[in-house]
Parts: C-alpha cells; structure tokens; sequence
C-alpha cells in the first residue's frame, strides 16, 4: 500500500531484527500532513526503533517505511532536509555552543548570512537559551540540553517535526514552554510525531495516536476515536448516602455493564459503548432510595485505554 | 559551504580537542627539539659535511614511528567518537549524505595529518638553517613531502578502518597500535632471521607487511633524492639504514593497497549498517 495523499509517513509492518537477538515488530502506522501523532508504549517497546527507521538511521528488518514517498533508507538525505528531529538521549558535540549547534544545523540546511542569524536568535528565543546561547553544551543540564536538542530540530522550519521523548528531564517549567512549541508548529500546519511514555502529555498534544506494547501496534486512530470509543463508556454516579450492596447489584446486572465500582457515595459504572445505560442506572438509583445528586459521562484517559489494550493482548 | 566543508571544520576542531593527539604531536616537536639539541653538541668535525643536508634528520625521524601512530591515532578516532558519545545520530540526522560525512570526516582528520607533517617540516628546516646556516637540496621536498603523506596514510586508514568497524575508540586505538607495532617488530625480527639464515622467503613476506612501504617510503625517496650529493654511506646515522635500495613504486603500491583497503572497508560498514546509538 503507498502513501496516500496528505501522508506524510507511512510505516507498514515494519519488523527490525537485531544481531543480539531482539526483534520489534510487526509495528504499522500512518501519519497525515497536519497530525499531532503521539507515539506511545513502554519503554522497549519499539517506538525509537520504528523513529529510527523513519529517519534513515536503521534499515528494516522487512516491512515498509516511506516519509513524503521516499525510503528514508535510501534518500535519507532528501528526507531529512524536510524533517527535524531531536532524540530521546540528545547528545552534541560538548565543545560547541548552543549557538554554533543551531548555525551548524543551519548551514546543513542552507541558511547563510542574515538568514541564519535570525533563525538562530529565533530558535534560541523560542526555547530560552538566549542567555545560554555562547556557553559550551558540555556545561548545559540535561533540561537545557533537551531544549537545545528541540530549537535545532525547528531550524529551517521543517515540515514534520520528529520528536523522541520530548520531556523527559525537562523541569515543569520548560514541560509549558515545549507545549506551546509543539501546539505553535502545529497550528502552521506542520507535522509533529512525538513519542513518549507519559500518556497524559501524550493525552494534551496528540490528535492522532499510535500505541504499541511487546514490539506491536495494539492500536492506532484519532485521540478523539480512541478516548471515546476504545474503552467504553463510563458514567460518574454521586448519591446522597452510599449505594447498598442491592443497588450496585441491581446496576451491575443491566444490559451493557461491565463493572461496576464504589467508593464511599461514588460510583463509576463501566459499559459497553453499544449500550446507553444512563436511564437504566438513574432509575435504579432513584428506586433505592439513596438520593441521585450527579450523573455524568465521562471518557477514560488515554493511560487507562492503555491499561485496559494492555490486559487485553495479555489475556491473548 | 557545503556539507563536506561544514564537516572537515568540525572535524579539524573535534581531533584537535583530544588531548592524546596533542600529546603525539608535542612528542613529535620534543623529538625534533632533542635531535637538533644532540646535533648542536657534536664536534663540527662530524657534522661539518652534513651541514647543509641536516633539515633531513628532522624531517625523517618522524616518518619511521611517530607519524604513523600519530595518524593511527586521528584515524582511529574519526567515527567512534561519534558513536561513543552519541552525536552520529547528530550528524546524520541532519541534511547529507552518508557519502558527505564520510567524506568529510576522512578529510578532516587527513587535513590535521598534513597540517602536522607540514609543521614539524617547516620546523626542522627553520631549526636546520638556524643553528647549521643555509640548507640544500631543499627542492627534494616536492616530492618528499608527498611521500611523506603517503607515508602516513596506511595507519591513518587502519585506524579509521577500524574506528567505524568497532565503533569504540579505545578498542580501535589499541588494535591499530598493535598492528602497527606487531608488523615492526615482526619486520625486524624476519629482517634479523633473513640475514642469517639467507631465507629470501621470509624476506619476501615482509613486504607485504603495513609498515613495510609506510615506514620505507619517504626515506627511500630522499635519500635517493641525495645520492648524487657526495654524502657519505650511512651519513644519516639509522635513517639511512632504512633505505634499502627498493623500488619506490612497491612502496609506494604496499601502502596505497592497505590505504585504499582500509578505507574501501571503513565506507562498507558505514554505508550498510545501521547507526548504533550511544552505548549505555
């Protein structure tokens, strides 16, 4: 299957076998023009692997890796001029400065001149390294290192941005400033393919997600599609005094649910998503007596969907 | 600027960085410092008629050892430190070719390798003329200086060879000396061994060792360059010894064979597997 229009990375049973044994895969996914694509998993679990094919730094076991219809294999040169990317352990060389790292990357994509100093100072104002811009990398924490490791990636303005743990070792208060990096290169359309392990960071980002466990896609789809229908749906129930073992009893044998949870004069009632089963709780509350105060839908968050793909490959 | 430029900058100030390379190239400067130092000492009798020929001392004691492990160790380097310390994904990850940065990071650490043997040549001819007053045959270095080069380039392959092949520096470091030290002794030894018992064989052997056309070379083409001087038989002490009457274009063929070898195998691994990333 070749990249479809609006495509940017087409990955396609991808499979890397390893001379010391290991093998990831079959991992697949899809990435349009546009897409904030979370890449998630455990660690282990194959996300660098499957970036590092993308990028040209690995070739493929067997399976097919294509960015912007080319084999990054092959063309990887053609490929990266059109993508930045920063990686999970950024490391540059310690004798330059942040200045000299962002100009080097920045002549390798043809800037010169003016040019390059404005893009430069650009990058080192968007991350917050203007202060730091003339000290050695040998000398940078590893948050400012991380930092660095995004502004050289923005450089030029690439058309998809590869991003391999963006957060990690960065403190809450660079966590914010990358967000808003991220959030700012996708509103002018570009694209973005992050991995990370933390899904809540993944949950803020993401409009399309990519999830793989033991080395294989267990899923992949919008966030939306994901939160709303993977993992069914759960309703919130707050009574005035706590439900009694009957009420829950009578909940947990309604058509649909799945399970059933109490916590003090709170309930959480898991369902299939084929069946609305909101009327048939209030009524069973409202008959015991126990005083309805809230009933809400709410969606999993990605951590849980997660959890529950994850028990389910486990059951086989 | 294109890639390749970019990269020979970088790689020109990464080498220069390592403190073991600026250590072999101070030890070559002592060395030359400390033979000019002898040389002045001895009674002029001695060195009267090598006066005007002794900027051939300083430029050829280099080239039978310390250039060639000077290279060794820039060659043996030039990858596995990108791989050691994690900036190959860096450097490839950015708009070139793998063909651009094996280019340009060959070139780079060449690029220190002449700059090296260009210094301590202008060094020894500067020291020559001023403790011995003007010199001769200087028109030699044309094609010494060359040959010297030349010289320097099996090692600095073998090295390079086995920088990407292992992808760690010390490893390849160690490895390349060993080579380069095994090949001497064993050449001395079979040498030693040949002349005593007359086995043309063993003799034979010997050149096909990596030192054999690499430590040979320049002396070869210089003190050929002054046979027509009057310069008496063994008038550069050791140095002389080297020049065995052999034909430049074997030495010359033995250490472009390891050179090209070395690289053509250095290229294959880079171009065919994939970049390791940084050992944890």
């Amino acid at each position: 299957m070749a990249l479809s229009r609006g495509e940017v990375i087409l990955v396609e049973r991808l499979v890397k076998r390893y001379a010391d044994g290991g093998e990831v895969g079959p991992i697949s996914l899809r990435v349009g023009k546009g897409d904030v694509y979370g890449f998630v998993g455990p660690n282990g679990s194959g996300k660098t692997t499957t970036l590092r094919a993308v990028l040209g730094l690995l070739k493929p076991t067997s399976g097919r890796v294509e960015v912007f219809g080319m084999d990054p294999w092959r063309e990887a040169k053609r490929v990266n001029s059109l993508l930045g990317y920063s990686p999970e352990l950024p490391n540059f060389p310690a004798f330059l400065s942040a200045r000299q790292v962002l100009e080097v990357t920045g002549k390798l994509r043809g800037l010169r001149g003016e040019d390059l100093k404005r893009e430069v100072e650009r990058v080192l104002d968007l991350t917050g390294l203007v202060n730091h811009a003339d000290r050695r990398v040998g000398n940078f924490s590893k948050g400012m290192v991380q930092r660095l490791s995004i502004g050289q990636a923005l450089i030029g303005d690439p058309e998809l941005l590869v991003l391999d743990e963006p957060m990690l070792g960065v403190d809450p208060v660079g966590r914010v400033q990358i967000r808003e990096v991220l959030r700012e290169v996708s509103r002018t359309g570009k694209t973005v393919v992050f991995s990370s392990h933390e899904l809540y960071e993944v949950e803020r980002l993401a409009t399309r997600v990519g999830m793989v466990y033991l080395g294989k896609t267990v899923m992949e789809g919008g966030i939306d599609e994901i939160l709303n229908g993977a993992g069914g749906l759960r309703v919130r129930v707050v009574t005035r005094v706590a439900p009694g073992d009957g009420v829950v009893e009578a909940i947990r044998r309604i058509e649909g649910v799945r399970d059933v949870r109490v916590e003090g004069n709170s309930l959480t009632v898991f369902s299939d998503n084929s069946t609305d089963v909101r009327d048939a709780i209030a009524e069973r509350i409202v008959l015991s007596g126990c005083g309805l105060l809230e009933l809400r839908t709410e969606r999993p968050s990605l951590e849980e969907v997660f959890m529950e793909r994850v028990r389910t490959v486990g059951r086989g | 600027m294109g890639a390749v430029d970019v990269l020979i900058g970088y790689e020109l100030r990464r080498v220069m960085a390592k403190k073991r390379v600026l250590i072999l190239t101070a030890a070559v400067f002592l060395t030359e410092a400390g033979l000019y130092f002898v040389l002045t000492r001895m009674p002029p009798s001695l060195t009267g008629p090598l006066s005007p020929y002794v900027w051939v001392v300083g430029f050829l004691a280099p080239t039978i050892g310390l250039v060639q492990v000077t290279s060794l160790m820039i060659g043996s380097t030039v990858f596995s430190d990108e791989y050691e310390a994690g900036t190959a994904d860096f450097w490839l990850t950015r708009p070139i070719s793998r063909s651009e940065y094996y280019a340009g990071k060959v070139l780079g650490g060449l690029a220190l390798v002449c700059s090296i043997v260009l210094s301590y040549t202008a060094f020894s001819v500067g020291i020559s003329w001023f403790a011995f007053g003007s010199q001769s045959r200087l028109d030699l270095l044309l094609t010494a200086l060359p040959a010297s080069i030349a010289a320097a380039l099996p090692f600095y392959a073998i090295g390079l060879a086995l920088s990407e092949g292992l992808r760690r520096g010390m490893l390849s470091t160690v490895l390349s000396t060993l080579v380069f030290f095994g090949s001497y002794i064993f050449e001395s030894y079979a040498n030693v061994i040949a002349t005593f018992t007359g086995d043309r064989a063993l003799l034979e052997l010997t050149r096909y060792l990596p030192t054999w056309g690499s430590v040979r070379l320049t002396s070869e083409v210089v003190l050929r360059g002054l046979s027509g001087t009057g310069l008496p038989a063994g008038a550069f002490g050791p140095l002389s010894g080297l020049s065995g009457g052999v034909s430049v274009e074997l030495l010359l063929l033995n250490a472009a064979a390891y050179t090209a070898l070395a690289m053509v195998l250095a290229w294959l691994r880079l171009r065919l597997s994939d970049v390791t990333r940084r050992a944890q």
